[in-house]
């Protein structure tokens, strides 16, 4: 089971964040914290607004209203300073054609401003666990959704970020990697990395996250720990009857 | 740990070694070799070897030996305008002059009749006055003139400056309608925003090479005219100073189109463009090179304001009059609009840097159209993303037109073109409305290309019925091409029209197939990024390959017609068949088809045969080498070479690619019994196709249906063995090993016997065709049926022995 939720200061904050398209919002009043030390997972349907929230957080989408701020930094307008702490994980991460992964890798960490030997030798120790050494001098387009992943893993914790963002990490990789995440994860945020971690896959959230954020129709549905939530939202069931529980309650109130 | 973010200067010059990068891996000549960084492939022993790409096809160093020759050529054109423009300013200065004395002194009289057919309203230096590639310093004898030709100079600067900015939205820019967008991706990096704008300003400013084709040269030519002495150095100058124009016009609006437009918009905004900028460079040719300079545009420069010239793009004329002062003044305002774009920039970035948060929203158009194109299967979903995608239609449908409207402004005469010129024209028509659509059959799924694989159709009947698209519209081009020219030809025989566009459809629908063919074969669907654009080698190749069924245009008579159709058929079909070899394949990033041999590998063996035994022929007949060999010898000398350096190096060649080539040609021997039988069913066959061949020959004289060239007689010992040794040897492997076994691996085997039988026809003289074409079919029978080369190469020698001998 895991571990109880740290209580740190909060690393990450948001403060009714809303993001609006035209006549469509996309994310709706959302405020949420994440402690160092705190792994949080970001639960919801498709279209929920987790990635949306995710781009606020990067700062490269803008708020409509509400703020987000990574250690008391706005995430939008002092995206520079934040970027320096965070590492980011896209959900479809995209590369160079014309670098090798190694080369992408030493790109990210030239641009961070980390030295290079530095740069190569923390590559190759993530490379090492994550199982994709022998593919660093390969060009990055002939690399298959997992060995993507794993060279944009890399690259989002190269610099050994306060603050880890992670958008559907597990997704195209196999069970042994997953298994190193899910790992590194937790080493990561037992050193007191904040994580916010968005996935589809409720069993791992349950087992990894110190607590859970269930968006829909881009507002907070349910917020707390699995624990917390099942008592709360379904006694006696998993964080599955939760999510659906959540899900229907609104499919209701549609339908009203 | 944090680290302290990199410098605006750092995070410059990283980015700038990606730019580089790009450039020099981009070409196929590099991807070619096993690559391997120096220090990190040995850094240590776990690491494996980068994977080896697929085989380029090897025409990168055409553009290579291009570019030269496109910077030469683009002096020389300019040169030609600006010379043609200094005789037109004085010629129309002096009019005026004229003109004006007579308003003055009325006894002198109005310009006369004579004075105005001599100019024609327009006024021209024509082609090839005075003209060097490097324009010399003009001598200005009347006033006004000069200051008319700095005017004109400015406007025409201008437009080529607008066509400039038009072109960085136009088509060929990925980044602006790509689904991702690099500078949102950037953005998650702890560096300022303004040294990442700054950065991409100084790449849209530097990476381009267009300006230095058209704007240097121009601005060279133009002030080596005013005579101003530092002309080249001036010039450089003030293209590196527009080129910053150029690229922070482009950085400013590409930013801003990014952030308020839906990815269709930027599609139709990028085919808009696109279209601006072709007609901006039909003005641009039209004025400069067409054949004369249009009066409209010469009083144009006279009402122009004198401030003209001190206007953006225009200001390097204004050196020639101000000098330094110019200069500062251009450098300066160039300085000025770079900070502006690139602050401006800054500052709508700090809105985010994407418009939405998913999916793109607003970006619907209505289903009508697509419920009815989706009956026609994948014809029907390309049709749709035609008329969808307006970049796309822009690009496939109106470039062409444009550039055929184009040739026609610069060559009128070209307009009025008589008899086979018609045909020949129309099927250019045909060629060049081939290239946006046509080289795109496949780069245009871009990355959604597996979905063709996933469909249950194969995947060649996929192709075909993509290109047949783009062949019934070029066909249709052709056409209206044919009948307008027609029209204004006043051509009236409707049969040979007829046969004209039976004739003109033909090679069009072939030359779309080699157009598909080429650039399914150049095309490498698992790069990131897909060009939507075809290289320009794959359009040289196209061009080089399609020109030859001009032959059978330019002929009035129907055998050589004939001929040319059947080869050009077998050209279209052998790239054809090469790219169905290598459909399956694509999707795969190093594997290649275990290749047979093909069609292909059949029609360059013949090529390579033909072309070095006509040069050889040549050089021994004229006594260039060889010393004065009697014509006989010097044949067979010719033909022995020639099929023994295309037989061994197809070998060679064949080998290499894996190919059994022992197999393949049916020489090895298993049963010395039936190799026996074999070679007397040849030799009999033989004999009896010689007897027919003969009394042919007989039919002939009587009936006089030919003119028979004088029988060679029997005693040339060379005739003999060209006839019955080396021919048979030779022919045989090329036409019925390589030609007929390509072709049998994908026609049926009765076609490919008439086809093979028919080329090898058609490579005789006109009164030999019918017994030829039967020995051949024979020939093939029997390598079909024996699987055994000797034994048709025992046909051909017995047969040309009979008909020879008897």
């Amino acid at each position: 089971m895991h571990a109880t939720a740290p209580t740190g200061e909060p690393v990450v904050e948001l403060r009714s964040l809303t993001k609006r398209f035209g006549e469509h919002v996309a994310v709706r009043d959302l405020s949420l914290q994440v402690a160092r030390g705190e792994i949080l997972a970001l639960l919801g349907p498709n279209g929920a607004g987790k990635t949306t929230t995710i781009r606020m957080l990067m700062g490269i989408l803008s708020p409509s209203s509400g703020t987000a701020t990574v250690g008391g930094h706005d995430c939008f307008a002092d995206r520079a300073e934040v970027m320096r702490k965070v590492g980011y994980l896209p959900d479809e991460p995209m590369f160079y054609e014309h670098l090798r992964g190694g080369e992408i890798a030493r790109f990210c960490g030239a641009m961070r401003g980390m030295p290079d030997a530095a740069v190569v030798a923390r590559t190759d120790e993530l490379a090492e666990r994550l199982q994709f050494a022998d593919a660093l001098d390969e060009y990055a387009v002939n690399y298959s959704m997992g060995m993507r992943k794993k060279l944009a893993l890399a690259c989002a914790m190269l610099h050994d970020p306060d603050v880890l963002v992670l958008d559907e990490p597990t997704n195209g990789l196999d069970p042994m990697v997953t298994r190193t995440l899910l790992a590194l994860v937790r080493e990561l945020a037992a050193n007191g990395t904040a994580i916010f971690y968005s996935t589809h896959l409720l069993e791992q959230a349950e087992r990894l996250c110190h607590r859970v954020a269930i968006l829909h129709r881009g507002g907070l549905a349910a917020l707390g720990t699995p624990d917390e939530l099942r008592s709360q939202l379904a006694p006696g069931g998993s964080l599955e009857d939760v999510f659906f529980q959540v899900a229907r309650e609104d499919g209701a109130e549609a339908a009203e | 740990m944090t680290f302290r973010p990199p410098g605006t200067l750092r995070v410059l010059a990283l980015l700038a070694k990606n730019s580089l990068l790009r450039l020099l891996r981009a070409s196929q000549v590099r991807k070619a070799r096993r690559q391997t960084v120096p220090g990190e492939g040995s850094r240590s022993g776990r690491s494996r070897r980068p994977t080896r790409r697929k085989r380029g096809d090897g025409l990168a160093w055409l553009l290579v030996l291009m570019l030269p020759l496109f910077a030469f050529q683009s002096l020389m054109m300019t040169g030609q305008a600006v010379v043609r423009l200094g005789v037109a300013t004085e010629q129309y200065s002096e009019l005026r002059s004229i003109a004006e004395a007579a308003v003055a002194e009325p006894a002198q009289g109005a310009p006369t009749d004579e004075d105005q057919p001599r100019y024609g309203g327009r006024y021209t230096g024509r082609r090839g006055d005075d003209f060097n590639v490097l324009t010399p310093a003009r001598v200005w004898t009347q006033p006004g003139a000069r200051e008319r030709f700095v005017q004109c100079g400015a406007l025409l600067l201008l437009t080529l400056l607008s066509m400039l900015v038009a072109i960085g939205f136009g088509g060929a820019n990925a980044n602006l309608a790509g689904g991702e967008w690099t500078q949102a991706w950037l953005m998650t990096f702890p560096v300022p925003t303004r040294s990442l704008v700054l950065a991409k300003g100084l790449e849209y400013s530097l990476v381009t090479f267009f300006p230095w084709l058209t704007l240097c040269p121009l601005t060279y030519q133009l002030l080596r005219a005013l005579g101003h002495p530092w002309a080249l150095p001036a010039a450089v100058g003030a293209t590196l100073a527009t080129t910053f124009l150029v690229g922070s016009a482009r950085l400013y609006v590409e930013t801003r189109l990014r952030l308020s437009c839906s990815l269709r918009a930027l599609r139709s905004v990028q085919g808009a463009c696109t279209l601006t900028a072709l007609l901006l460079m039909a003005l641009v040719f039209g004025i400069a090179l067409g054949p004369s300079i249009p009066s409209w545009f010469l009083d144009l420069g006279g009402a122009a304001p004198a401030w003209l010239v001190w206007s953006p793009g225009a200001w390097p004329l204004a050196m020639a009059e101000h000098g330094a002062a110019a200069a500062l003044a251009g450098v300066g305002l160039t300085g000025l609009v770079f900070v502006l774009a690139t602050s401006a920039s800054t500052r709508l970035l700090a809105h985010g840097a994407m418009r939405t948060g998913g999916v793109d929203a607003g970006a619907r158009g209505r289903a009508g159209a697509w419920q009815r194109a989706r009956r026609l299967g994948v014809a029907g979903k390309d049709l749709a993303l035609l008329l969808r995608d307006r970049n796309f239609l822009v690009q496939t449908v109106f470039v062409p037109v444009f550039v055929i409207g184009l040739q026609l402004l610069v060559n009128p005469g070209l307009g009025k073109v008589q008899g086979s010129g018609v045909a020949m024209l129309a099927y250019g028509i045909g060629l060049y409305s081939l290239i946006g659509g046509c080289f795109q059959v496949l780069a245009a799924e871009g990355r959604s290309l597996w979905m063709l694989y996933s469909l249950p159709v194969a995947i060649g009947d996929a192709l075909r019925q993509k290109t047949r698209i783009w062949a019934t519209l070029a066909v249709l081009f052709a056409w209206i091409g044919l009948a307008a020219f027609a029209i204004r030809g006043g051509q009236t025989d409707l049969g040979s029209l007829l046969v004209d566009a039976l004739l003109v459809g033909y090679g069009v629908w072939c030359a779309a197939h080699i157009a598909a063919g080429i650039s399914v074969i150049g095309c490498n669907p698992n790069a990131d990024h897909v060009p939507r654009q075809p290289k320009a080698r794959h359009v040289y190749l196209y061009f080089f390959f399609a020109s030859t069924f001009f032959v059978g245009l330019h002929s009035a008579e129907l055998a050589p017609r004939l001929a040319t159709m059947l080869v050009f058929g077998t050209l279209a079909y052998a790239i054809w068949q090469r790219a169905c070899d290598r459909l399956p394949w694509l999707l795969d990033p190093v594997e290649e088809p275990r290749r047979a041999v093909a069609l292909f590998d059949g029609s360059a063996a013949l090529l390579v045969f033909f072309l070095l035994q006509a040069l050889l022929s040549v050089l021994l007949m004229t006594g260039s080498i060889g010393d004065g060999l009697p014509p006989w010898s010097s044949i067979l000398l010719a033909f022995v070479i020639a099929g023994a350096v295309t037989v061994v190096s197809f070998v060679v060649v064949l080998t290499r690619r894996g190919v059994d080539v022992m197999q393949t040609l049916g020489l090895r021997v298993t049963d010395g019994r039936r190799v026996a039988v074999d070679c007397g069913l040849g030799l009999l066959a033989g004999v009896g196709l010689g007897m027919l061949g003969l009394a042919y020959l007989q039919m002939v004289r009587e009936h006089g249906w030919f003119e028979l060239p004088p029988a060679p007689g029997k005693d040339h010992v060379e005739l003999l063995l060209l006839a019955v040794v080396a021919a048979p040897l030779v022919e045989e492997v090329l036409f019925r090993g390589l030609v007929f076994g390509g072709l049998v691996r994908s026609v049926r085997v009765p076609l490919a016997v008439v086809w093979s039988a028919a080329l090898f026809a058609c490579v005789h003289p006109v009164a030999s065709w019918p017994p030829v074409f039967l020995m051949g079919v024979v020939a093939a029978v029997v390598f079909q049926r024996t699987r055994f080369l000797p034994a048709a190469m025992l046909v051909h020698a017995s047969y040309n022995f009979v008909v020879l001998c008897c």
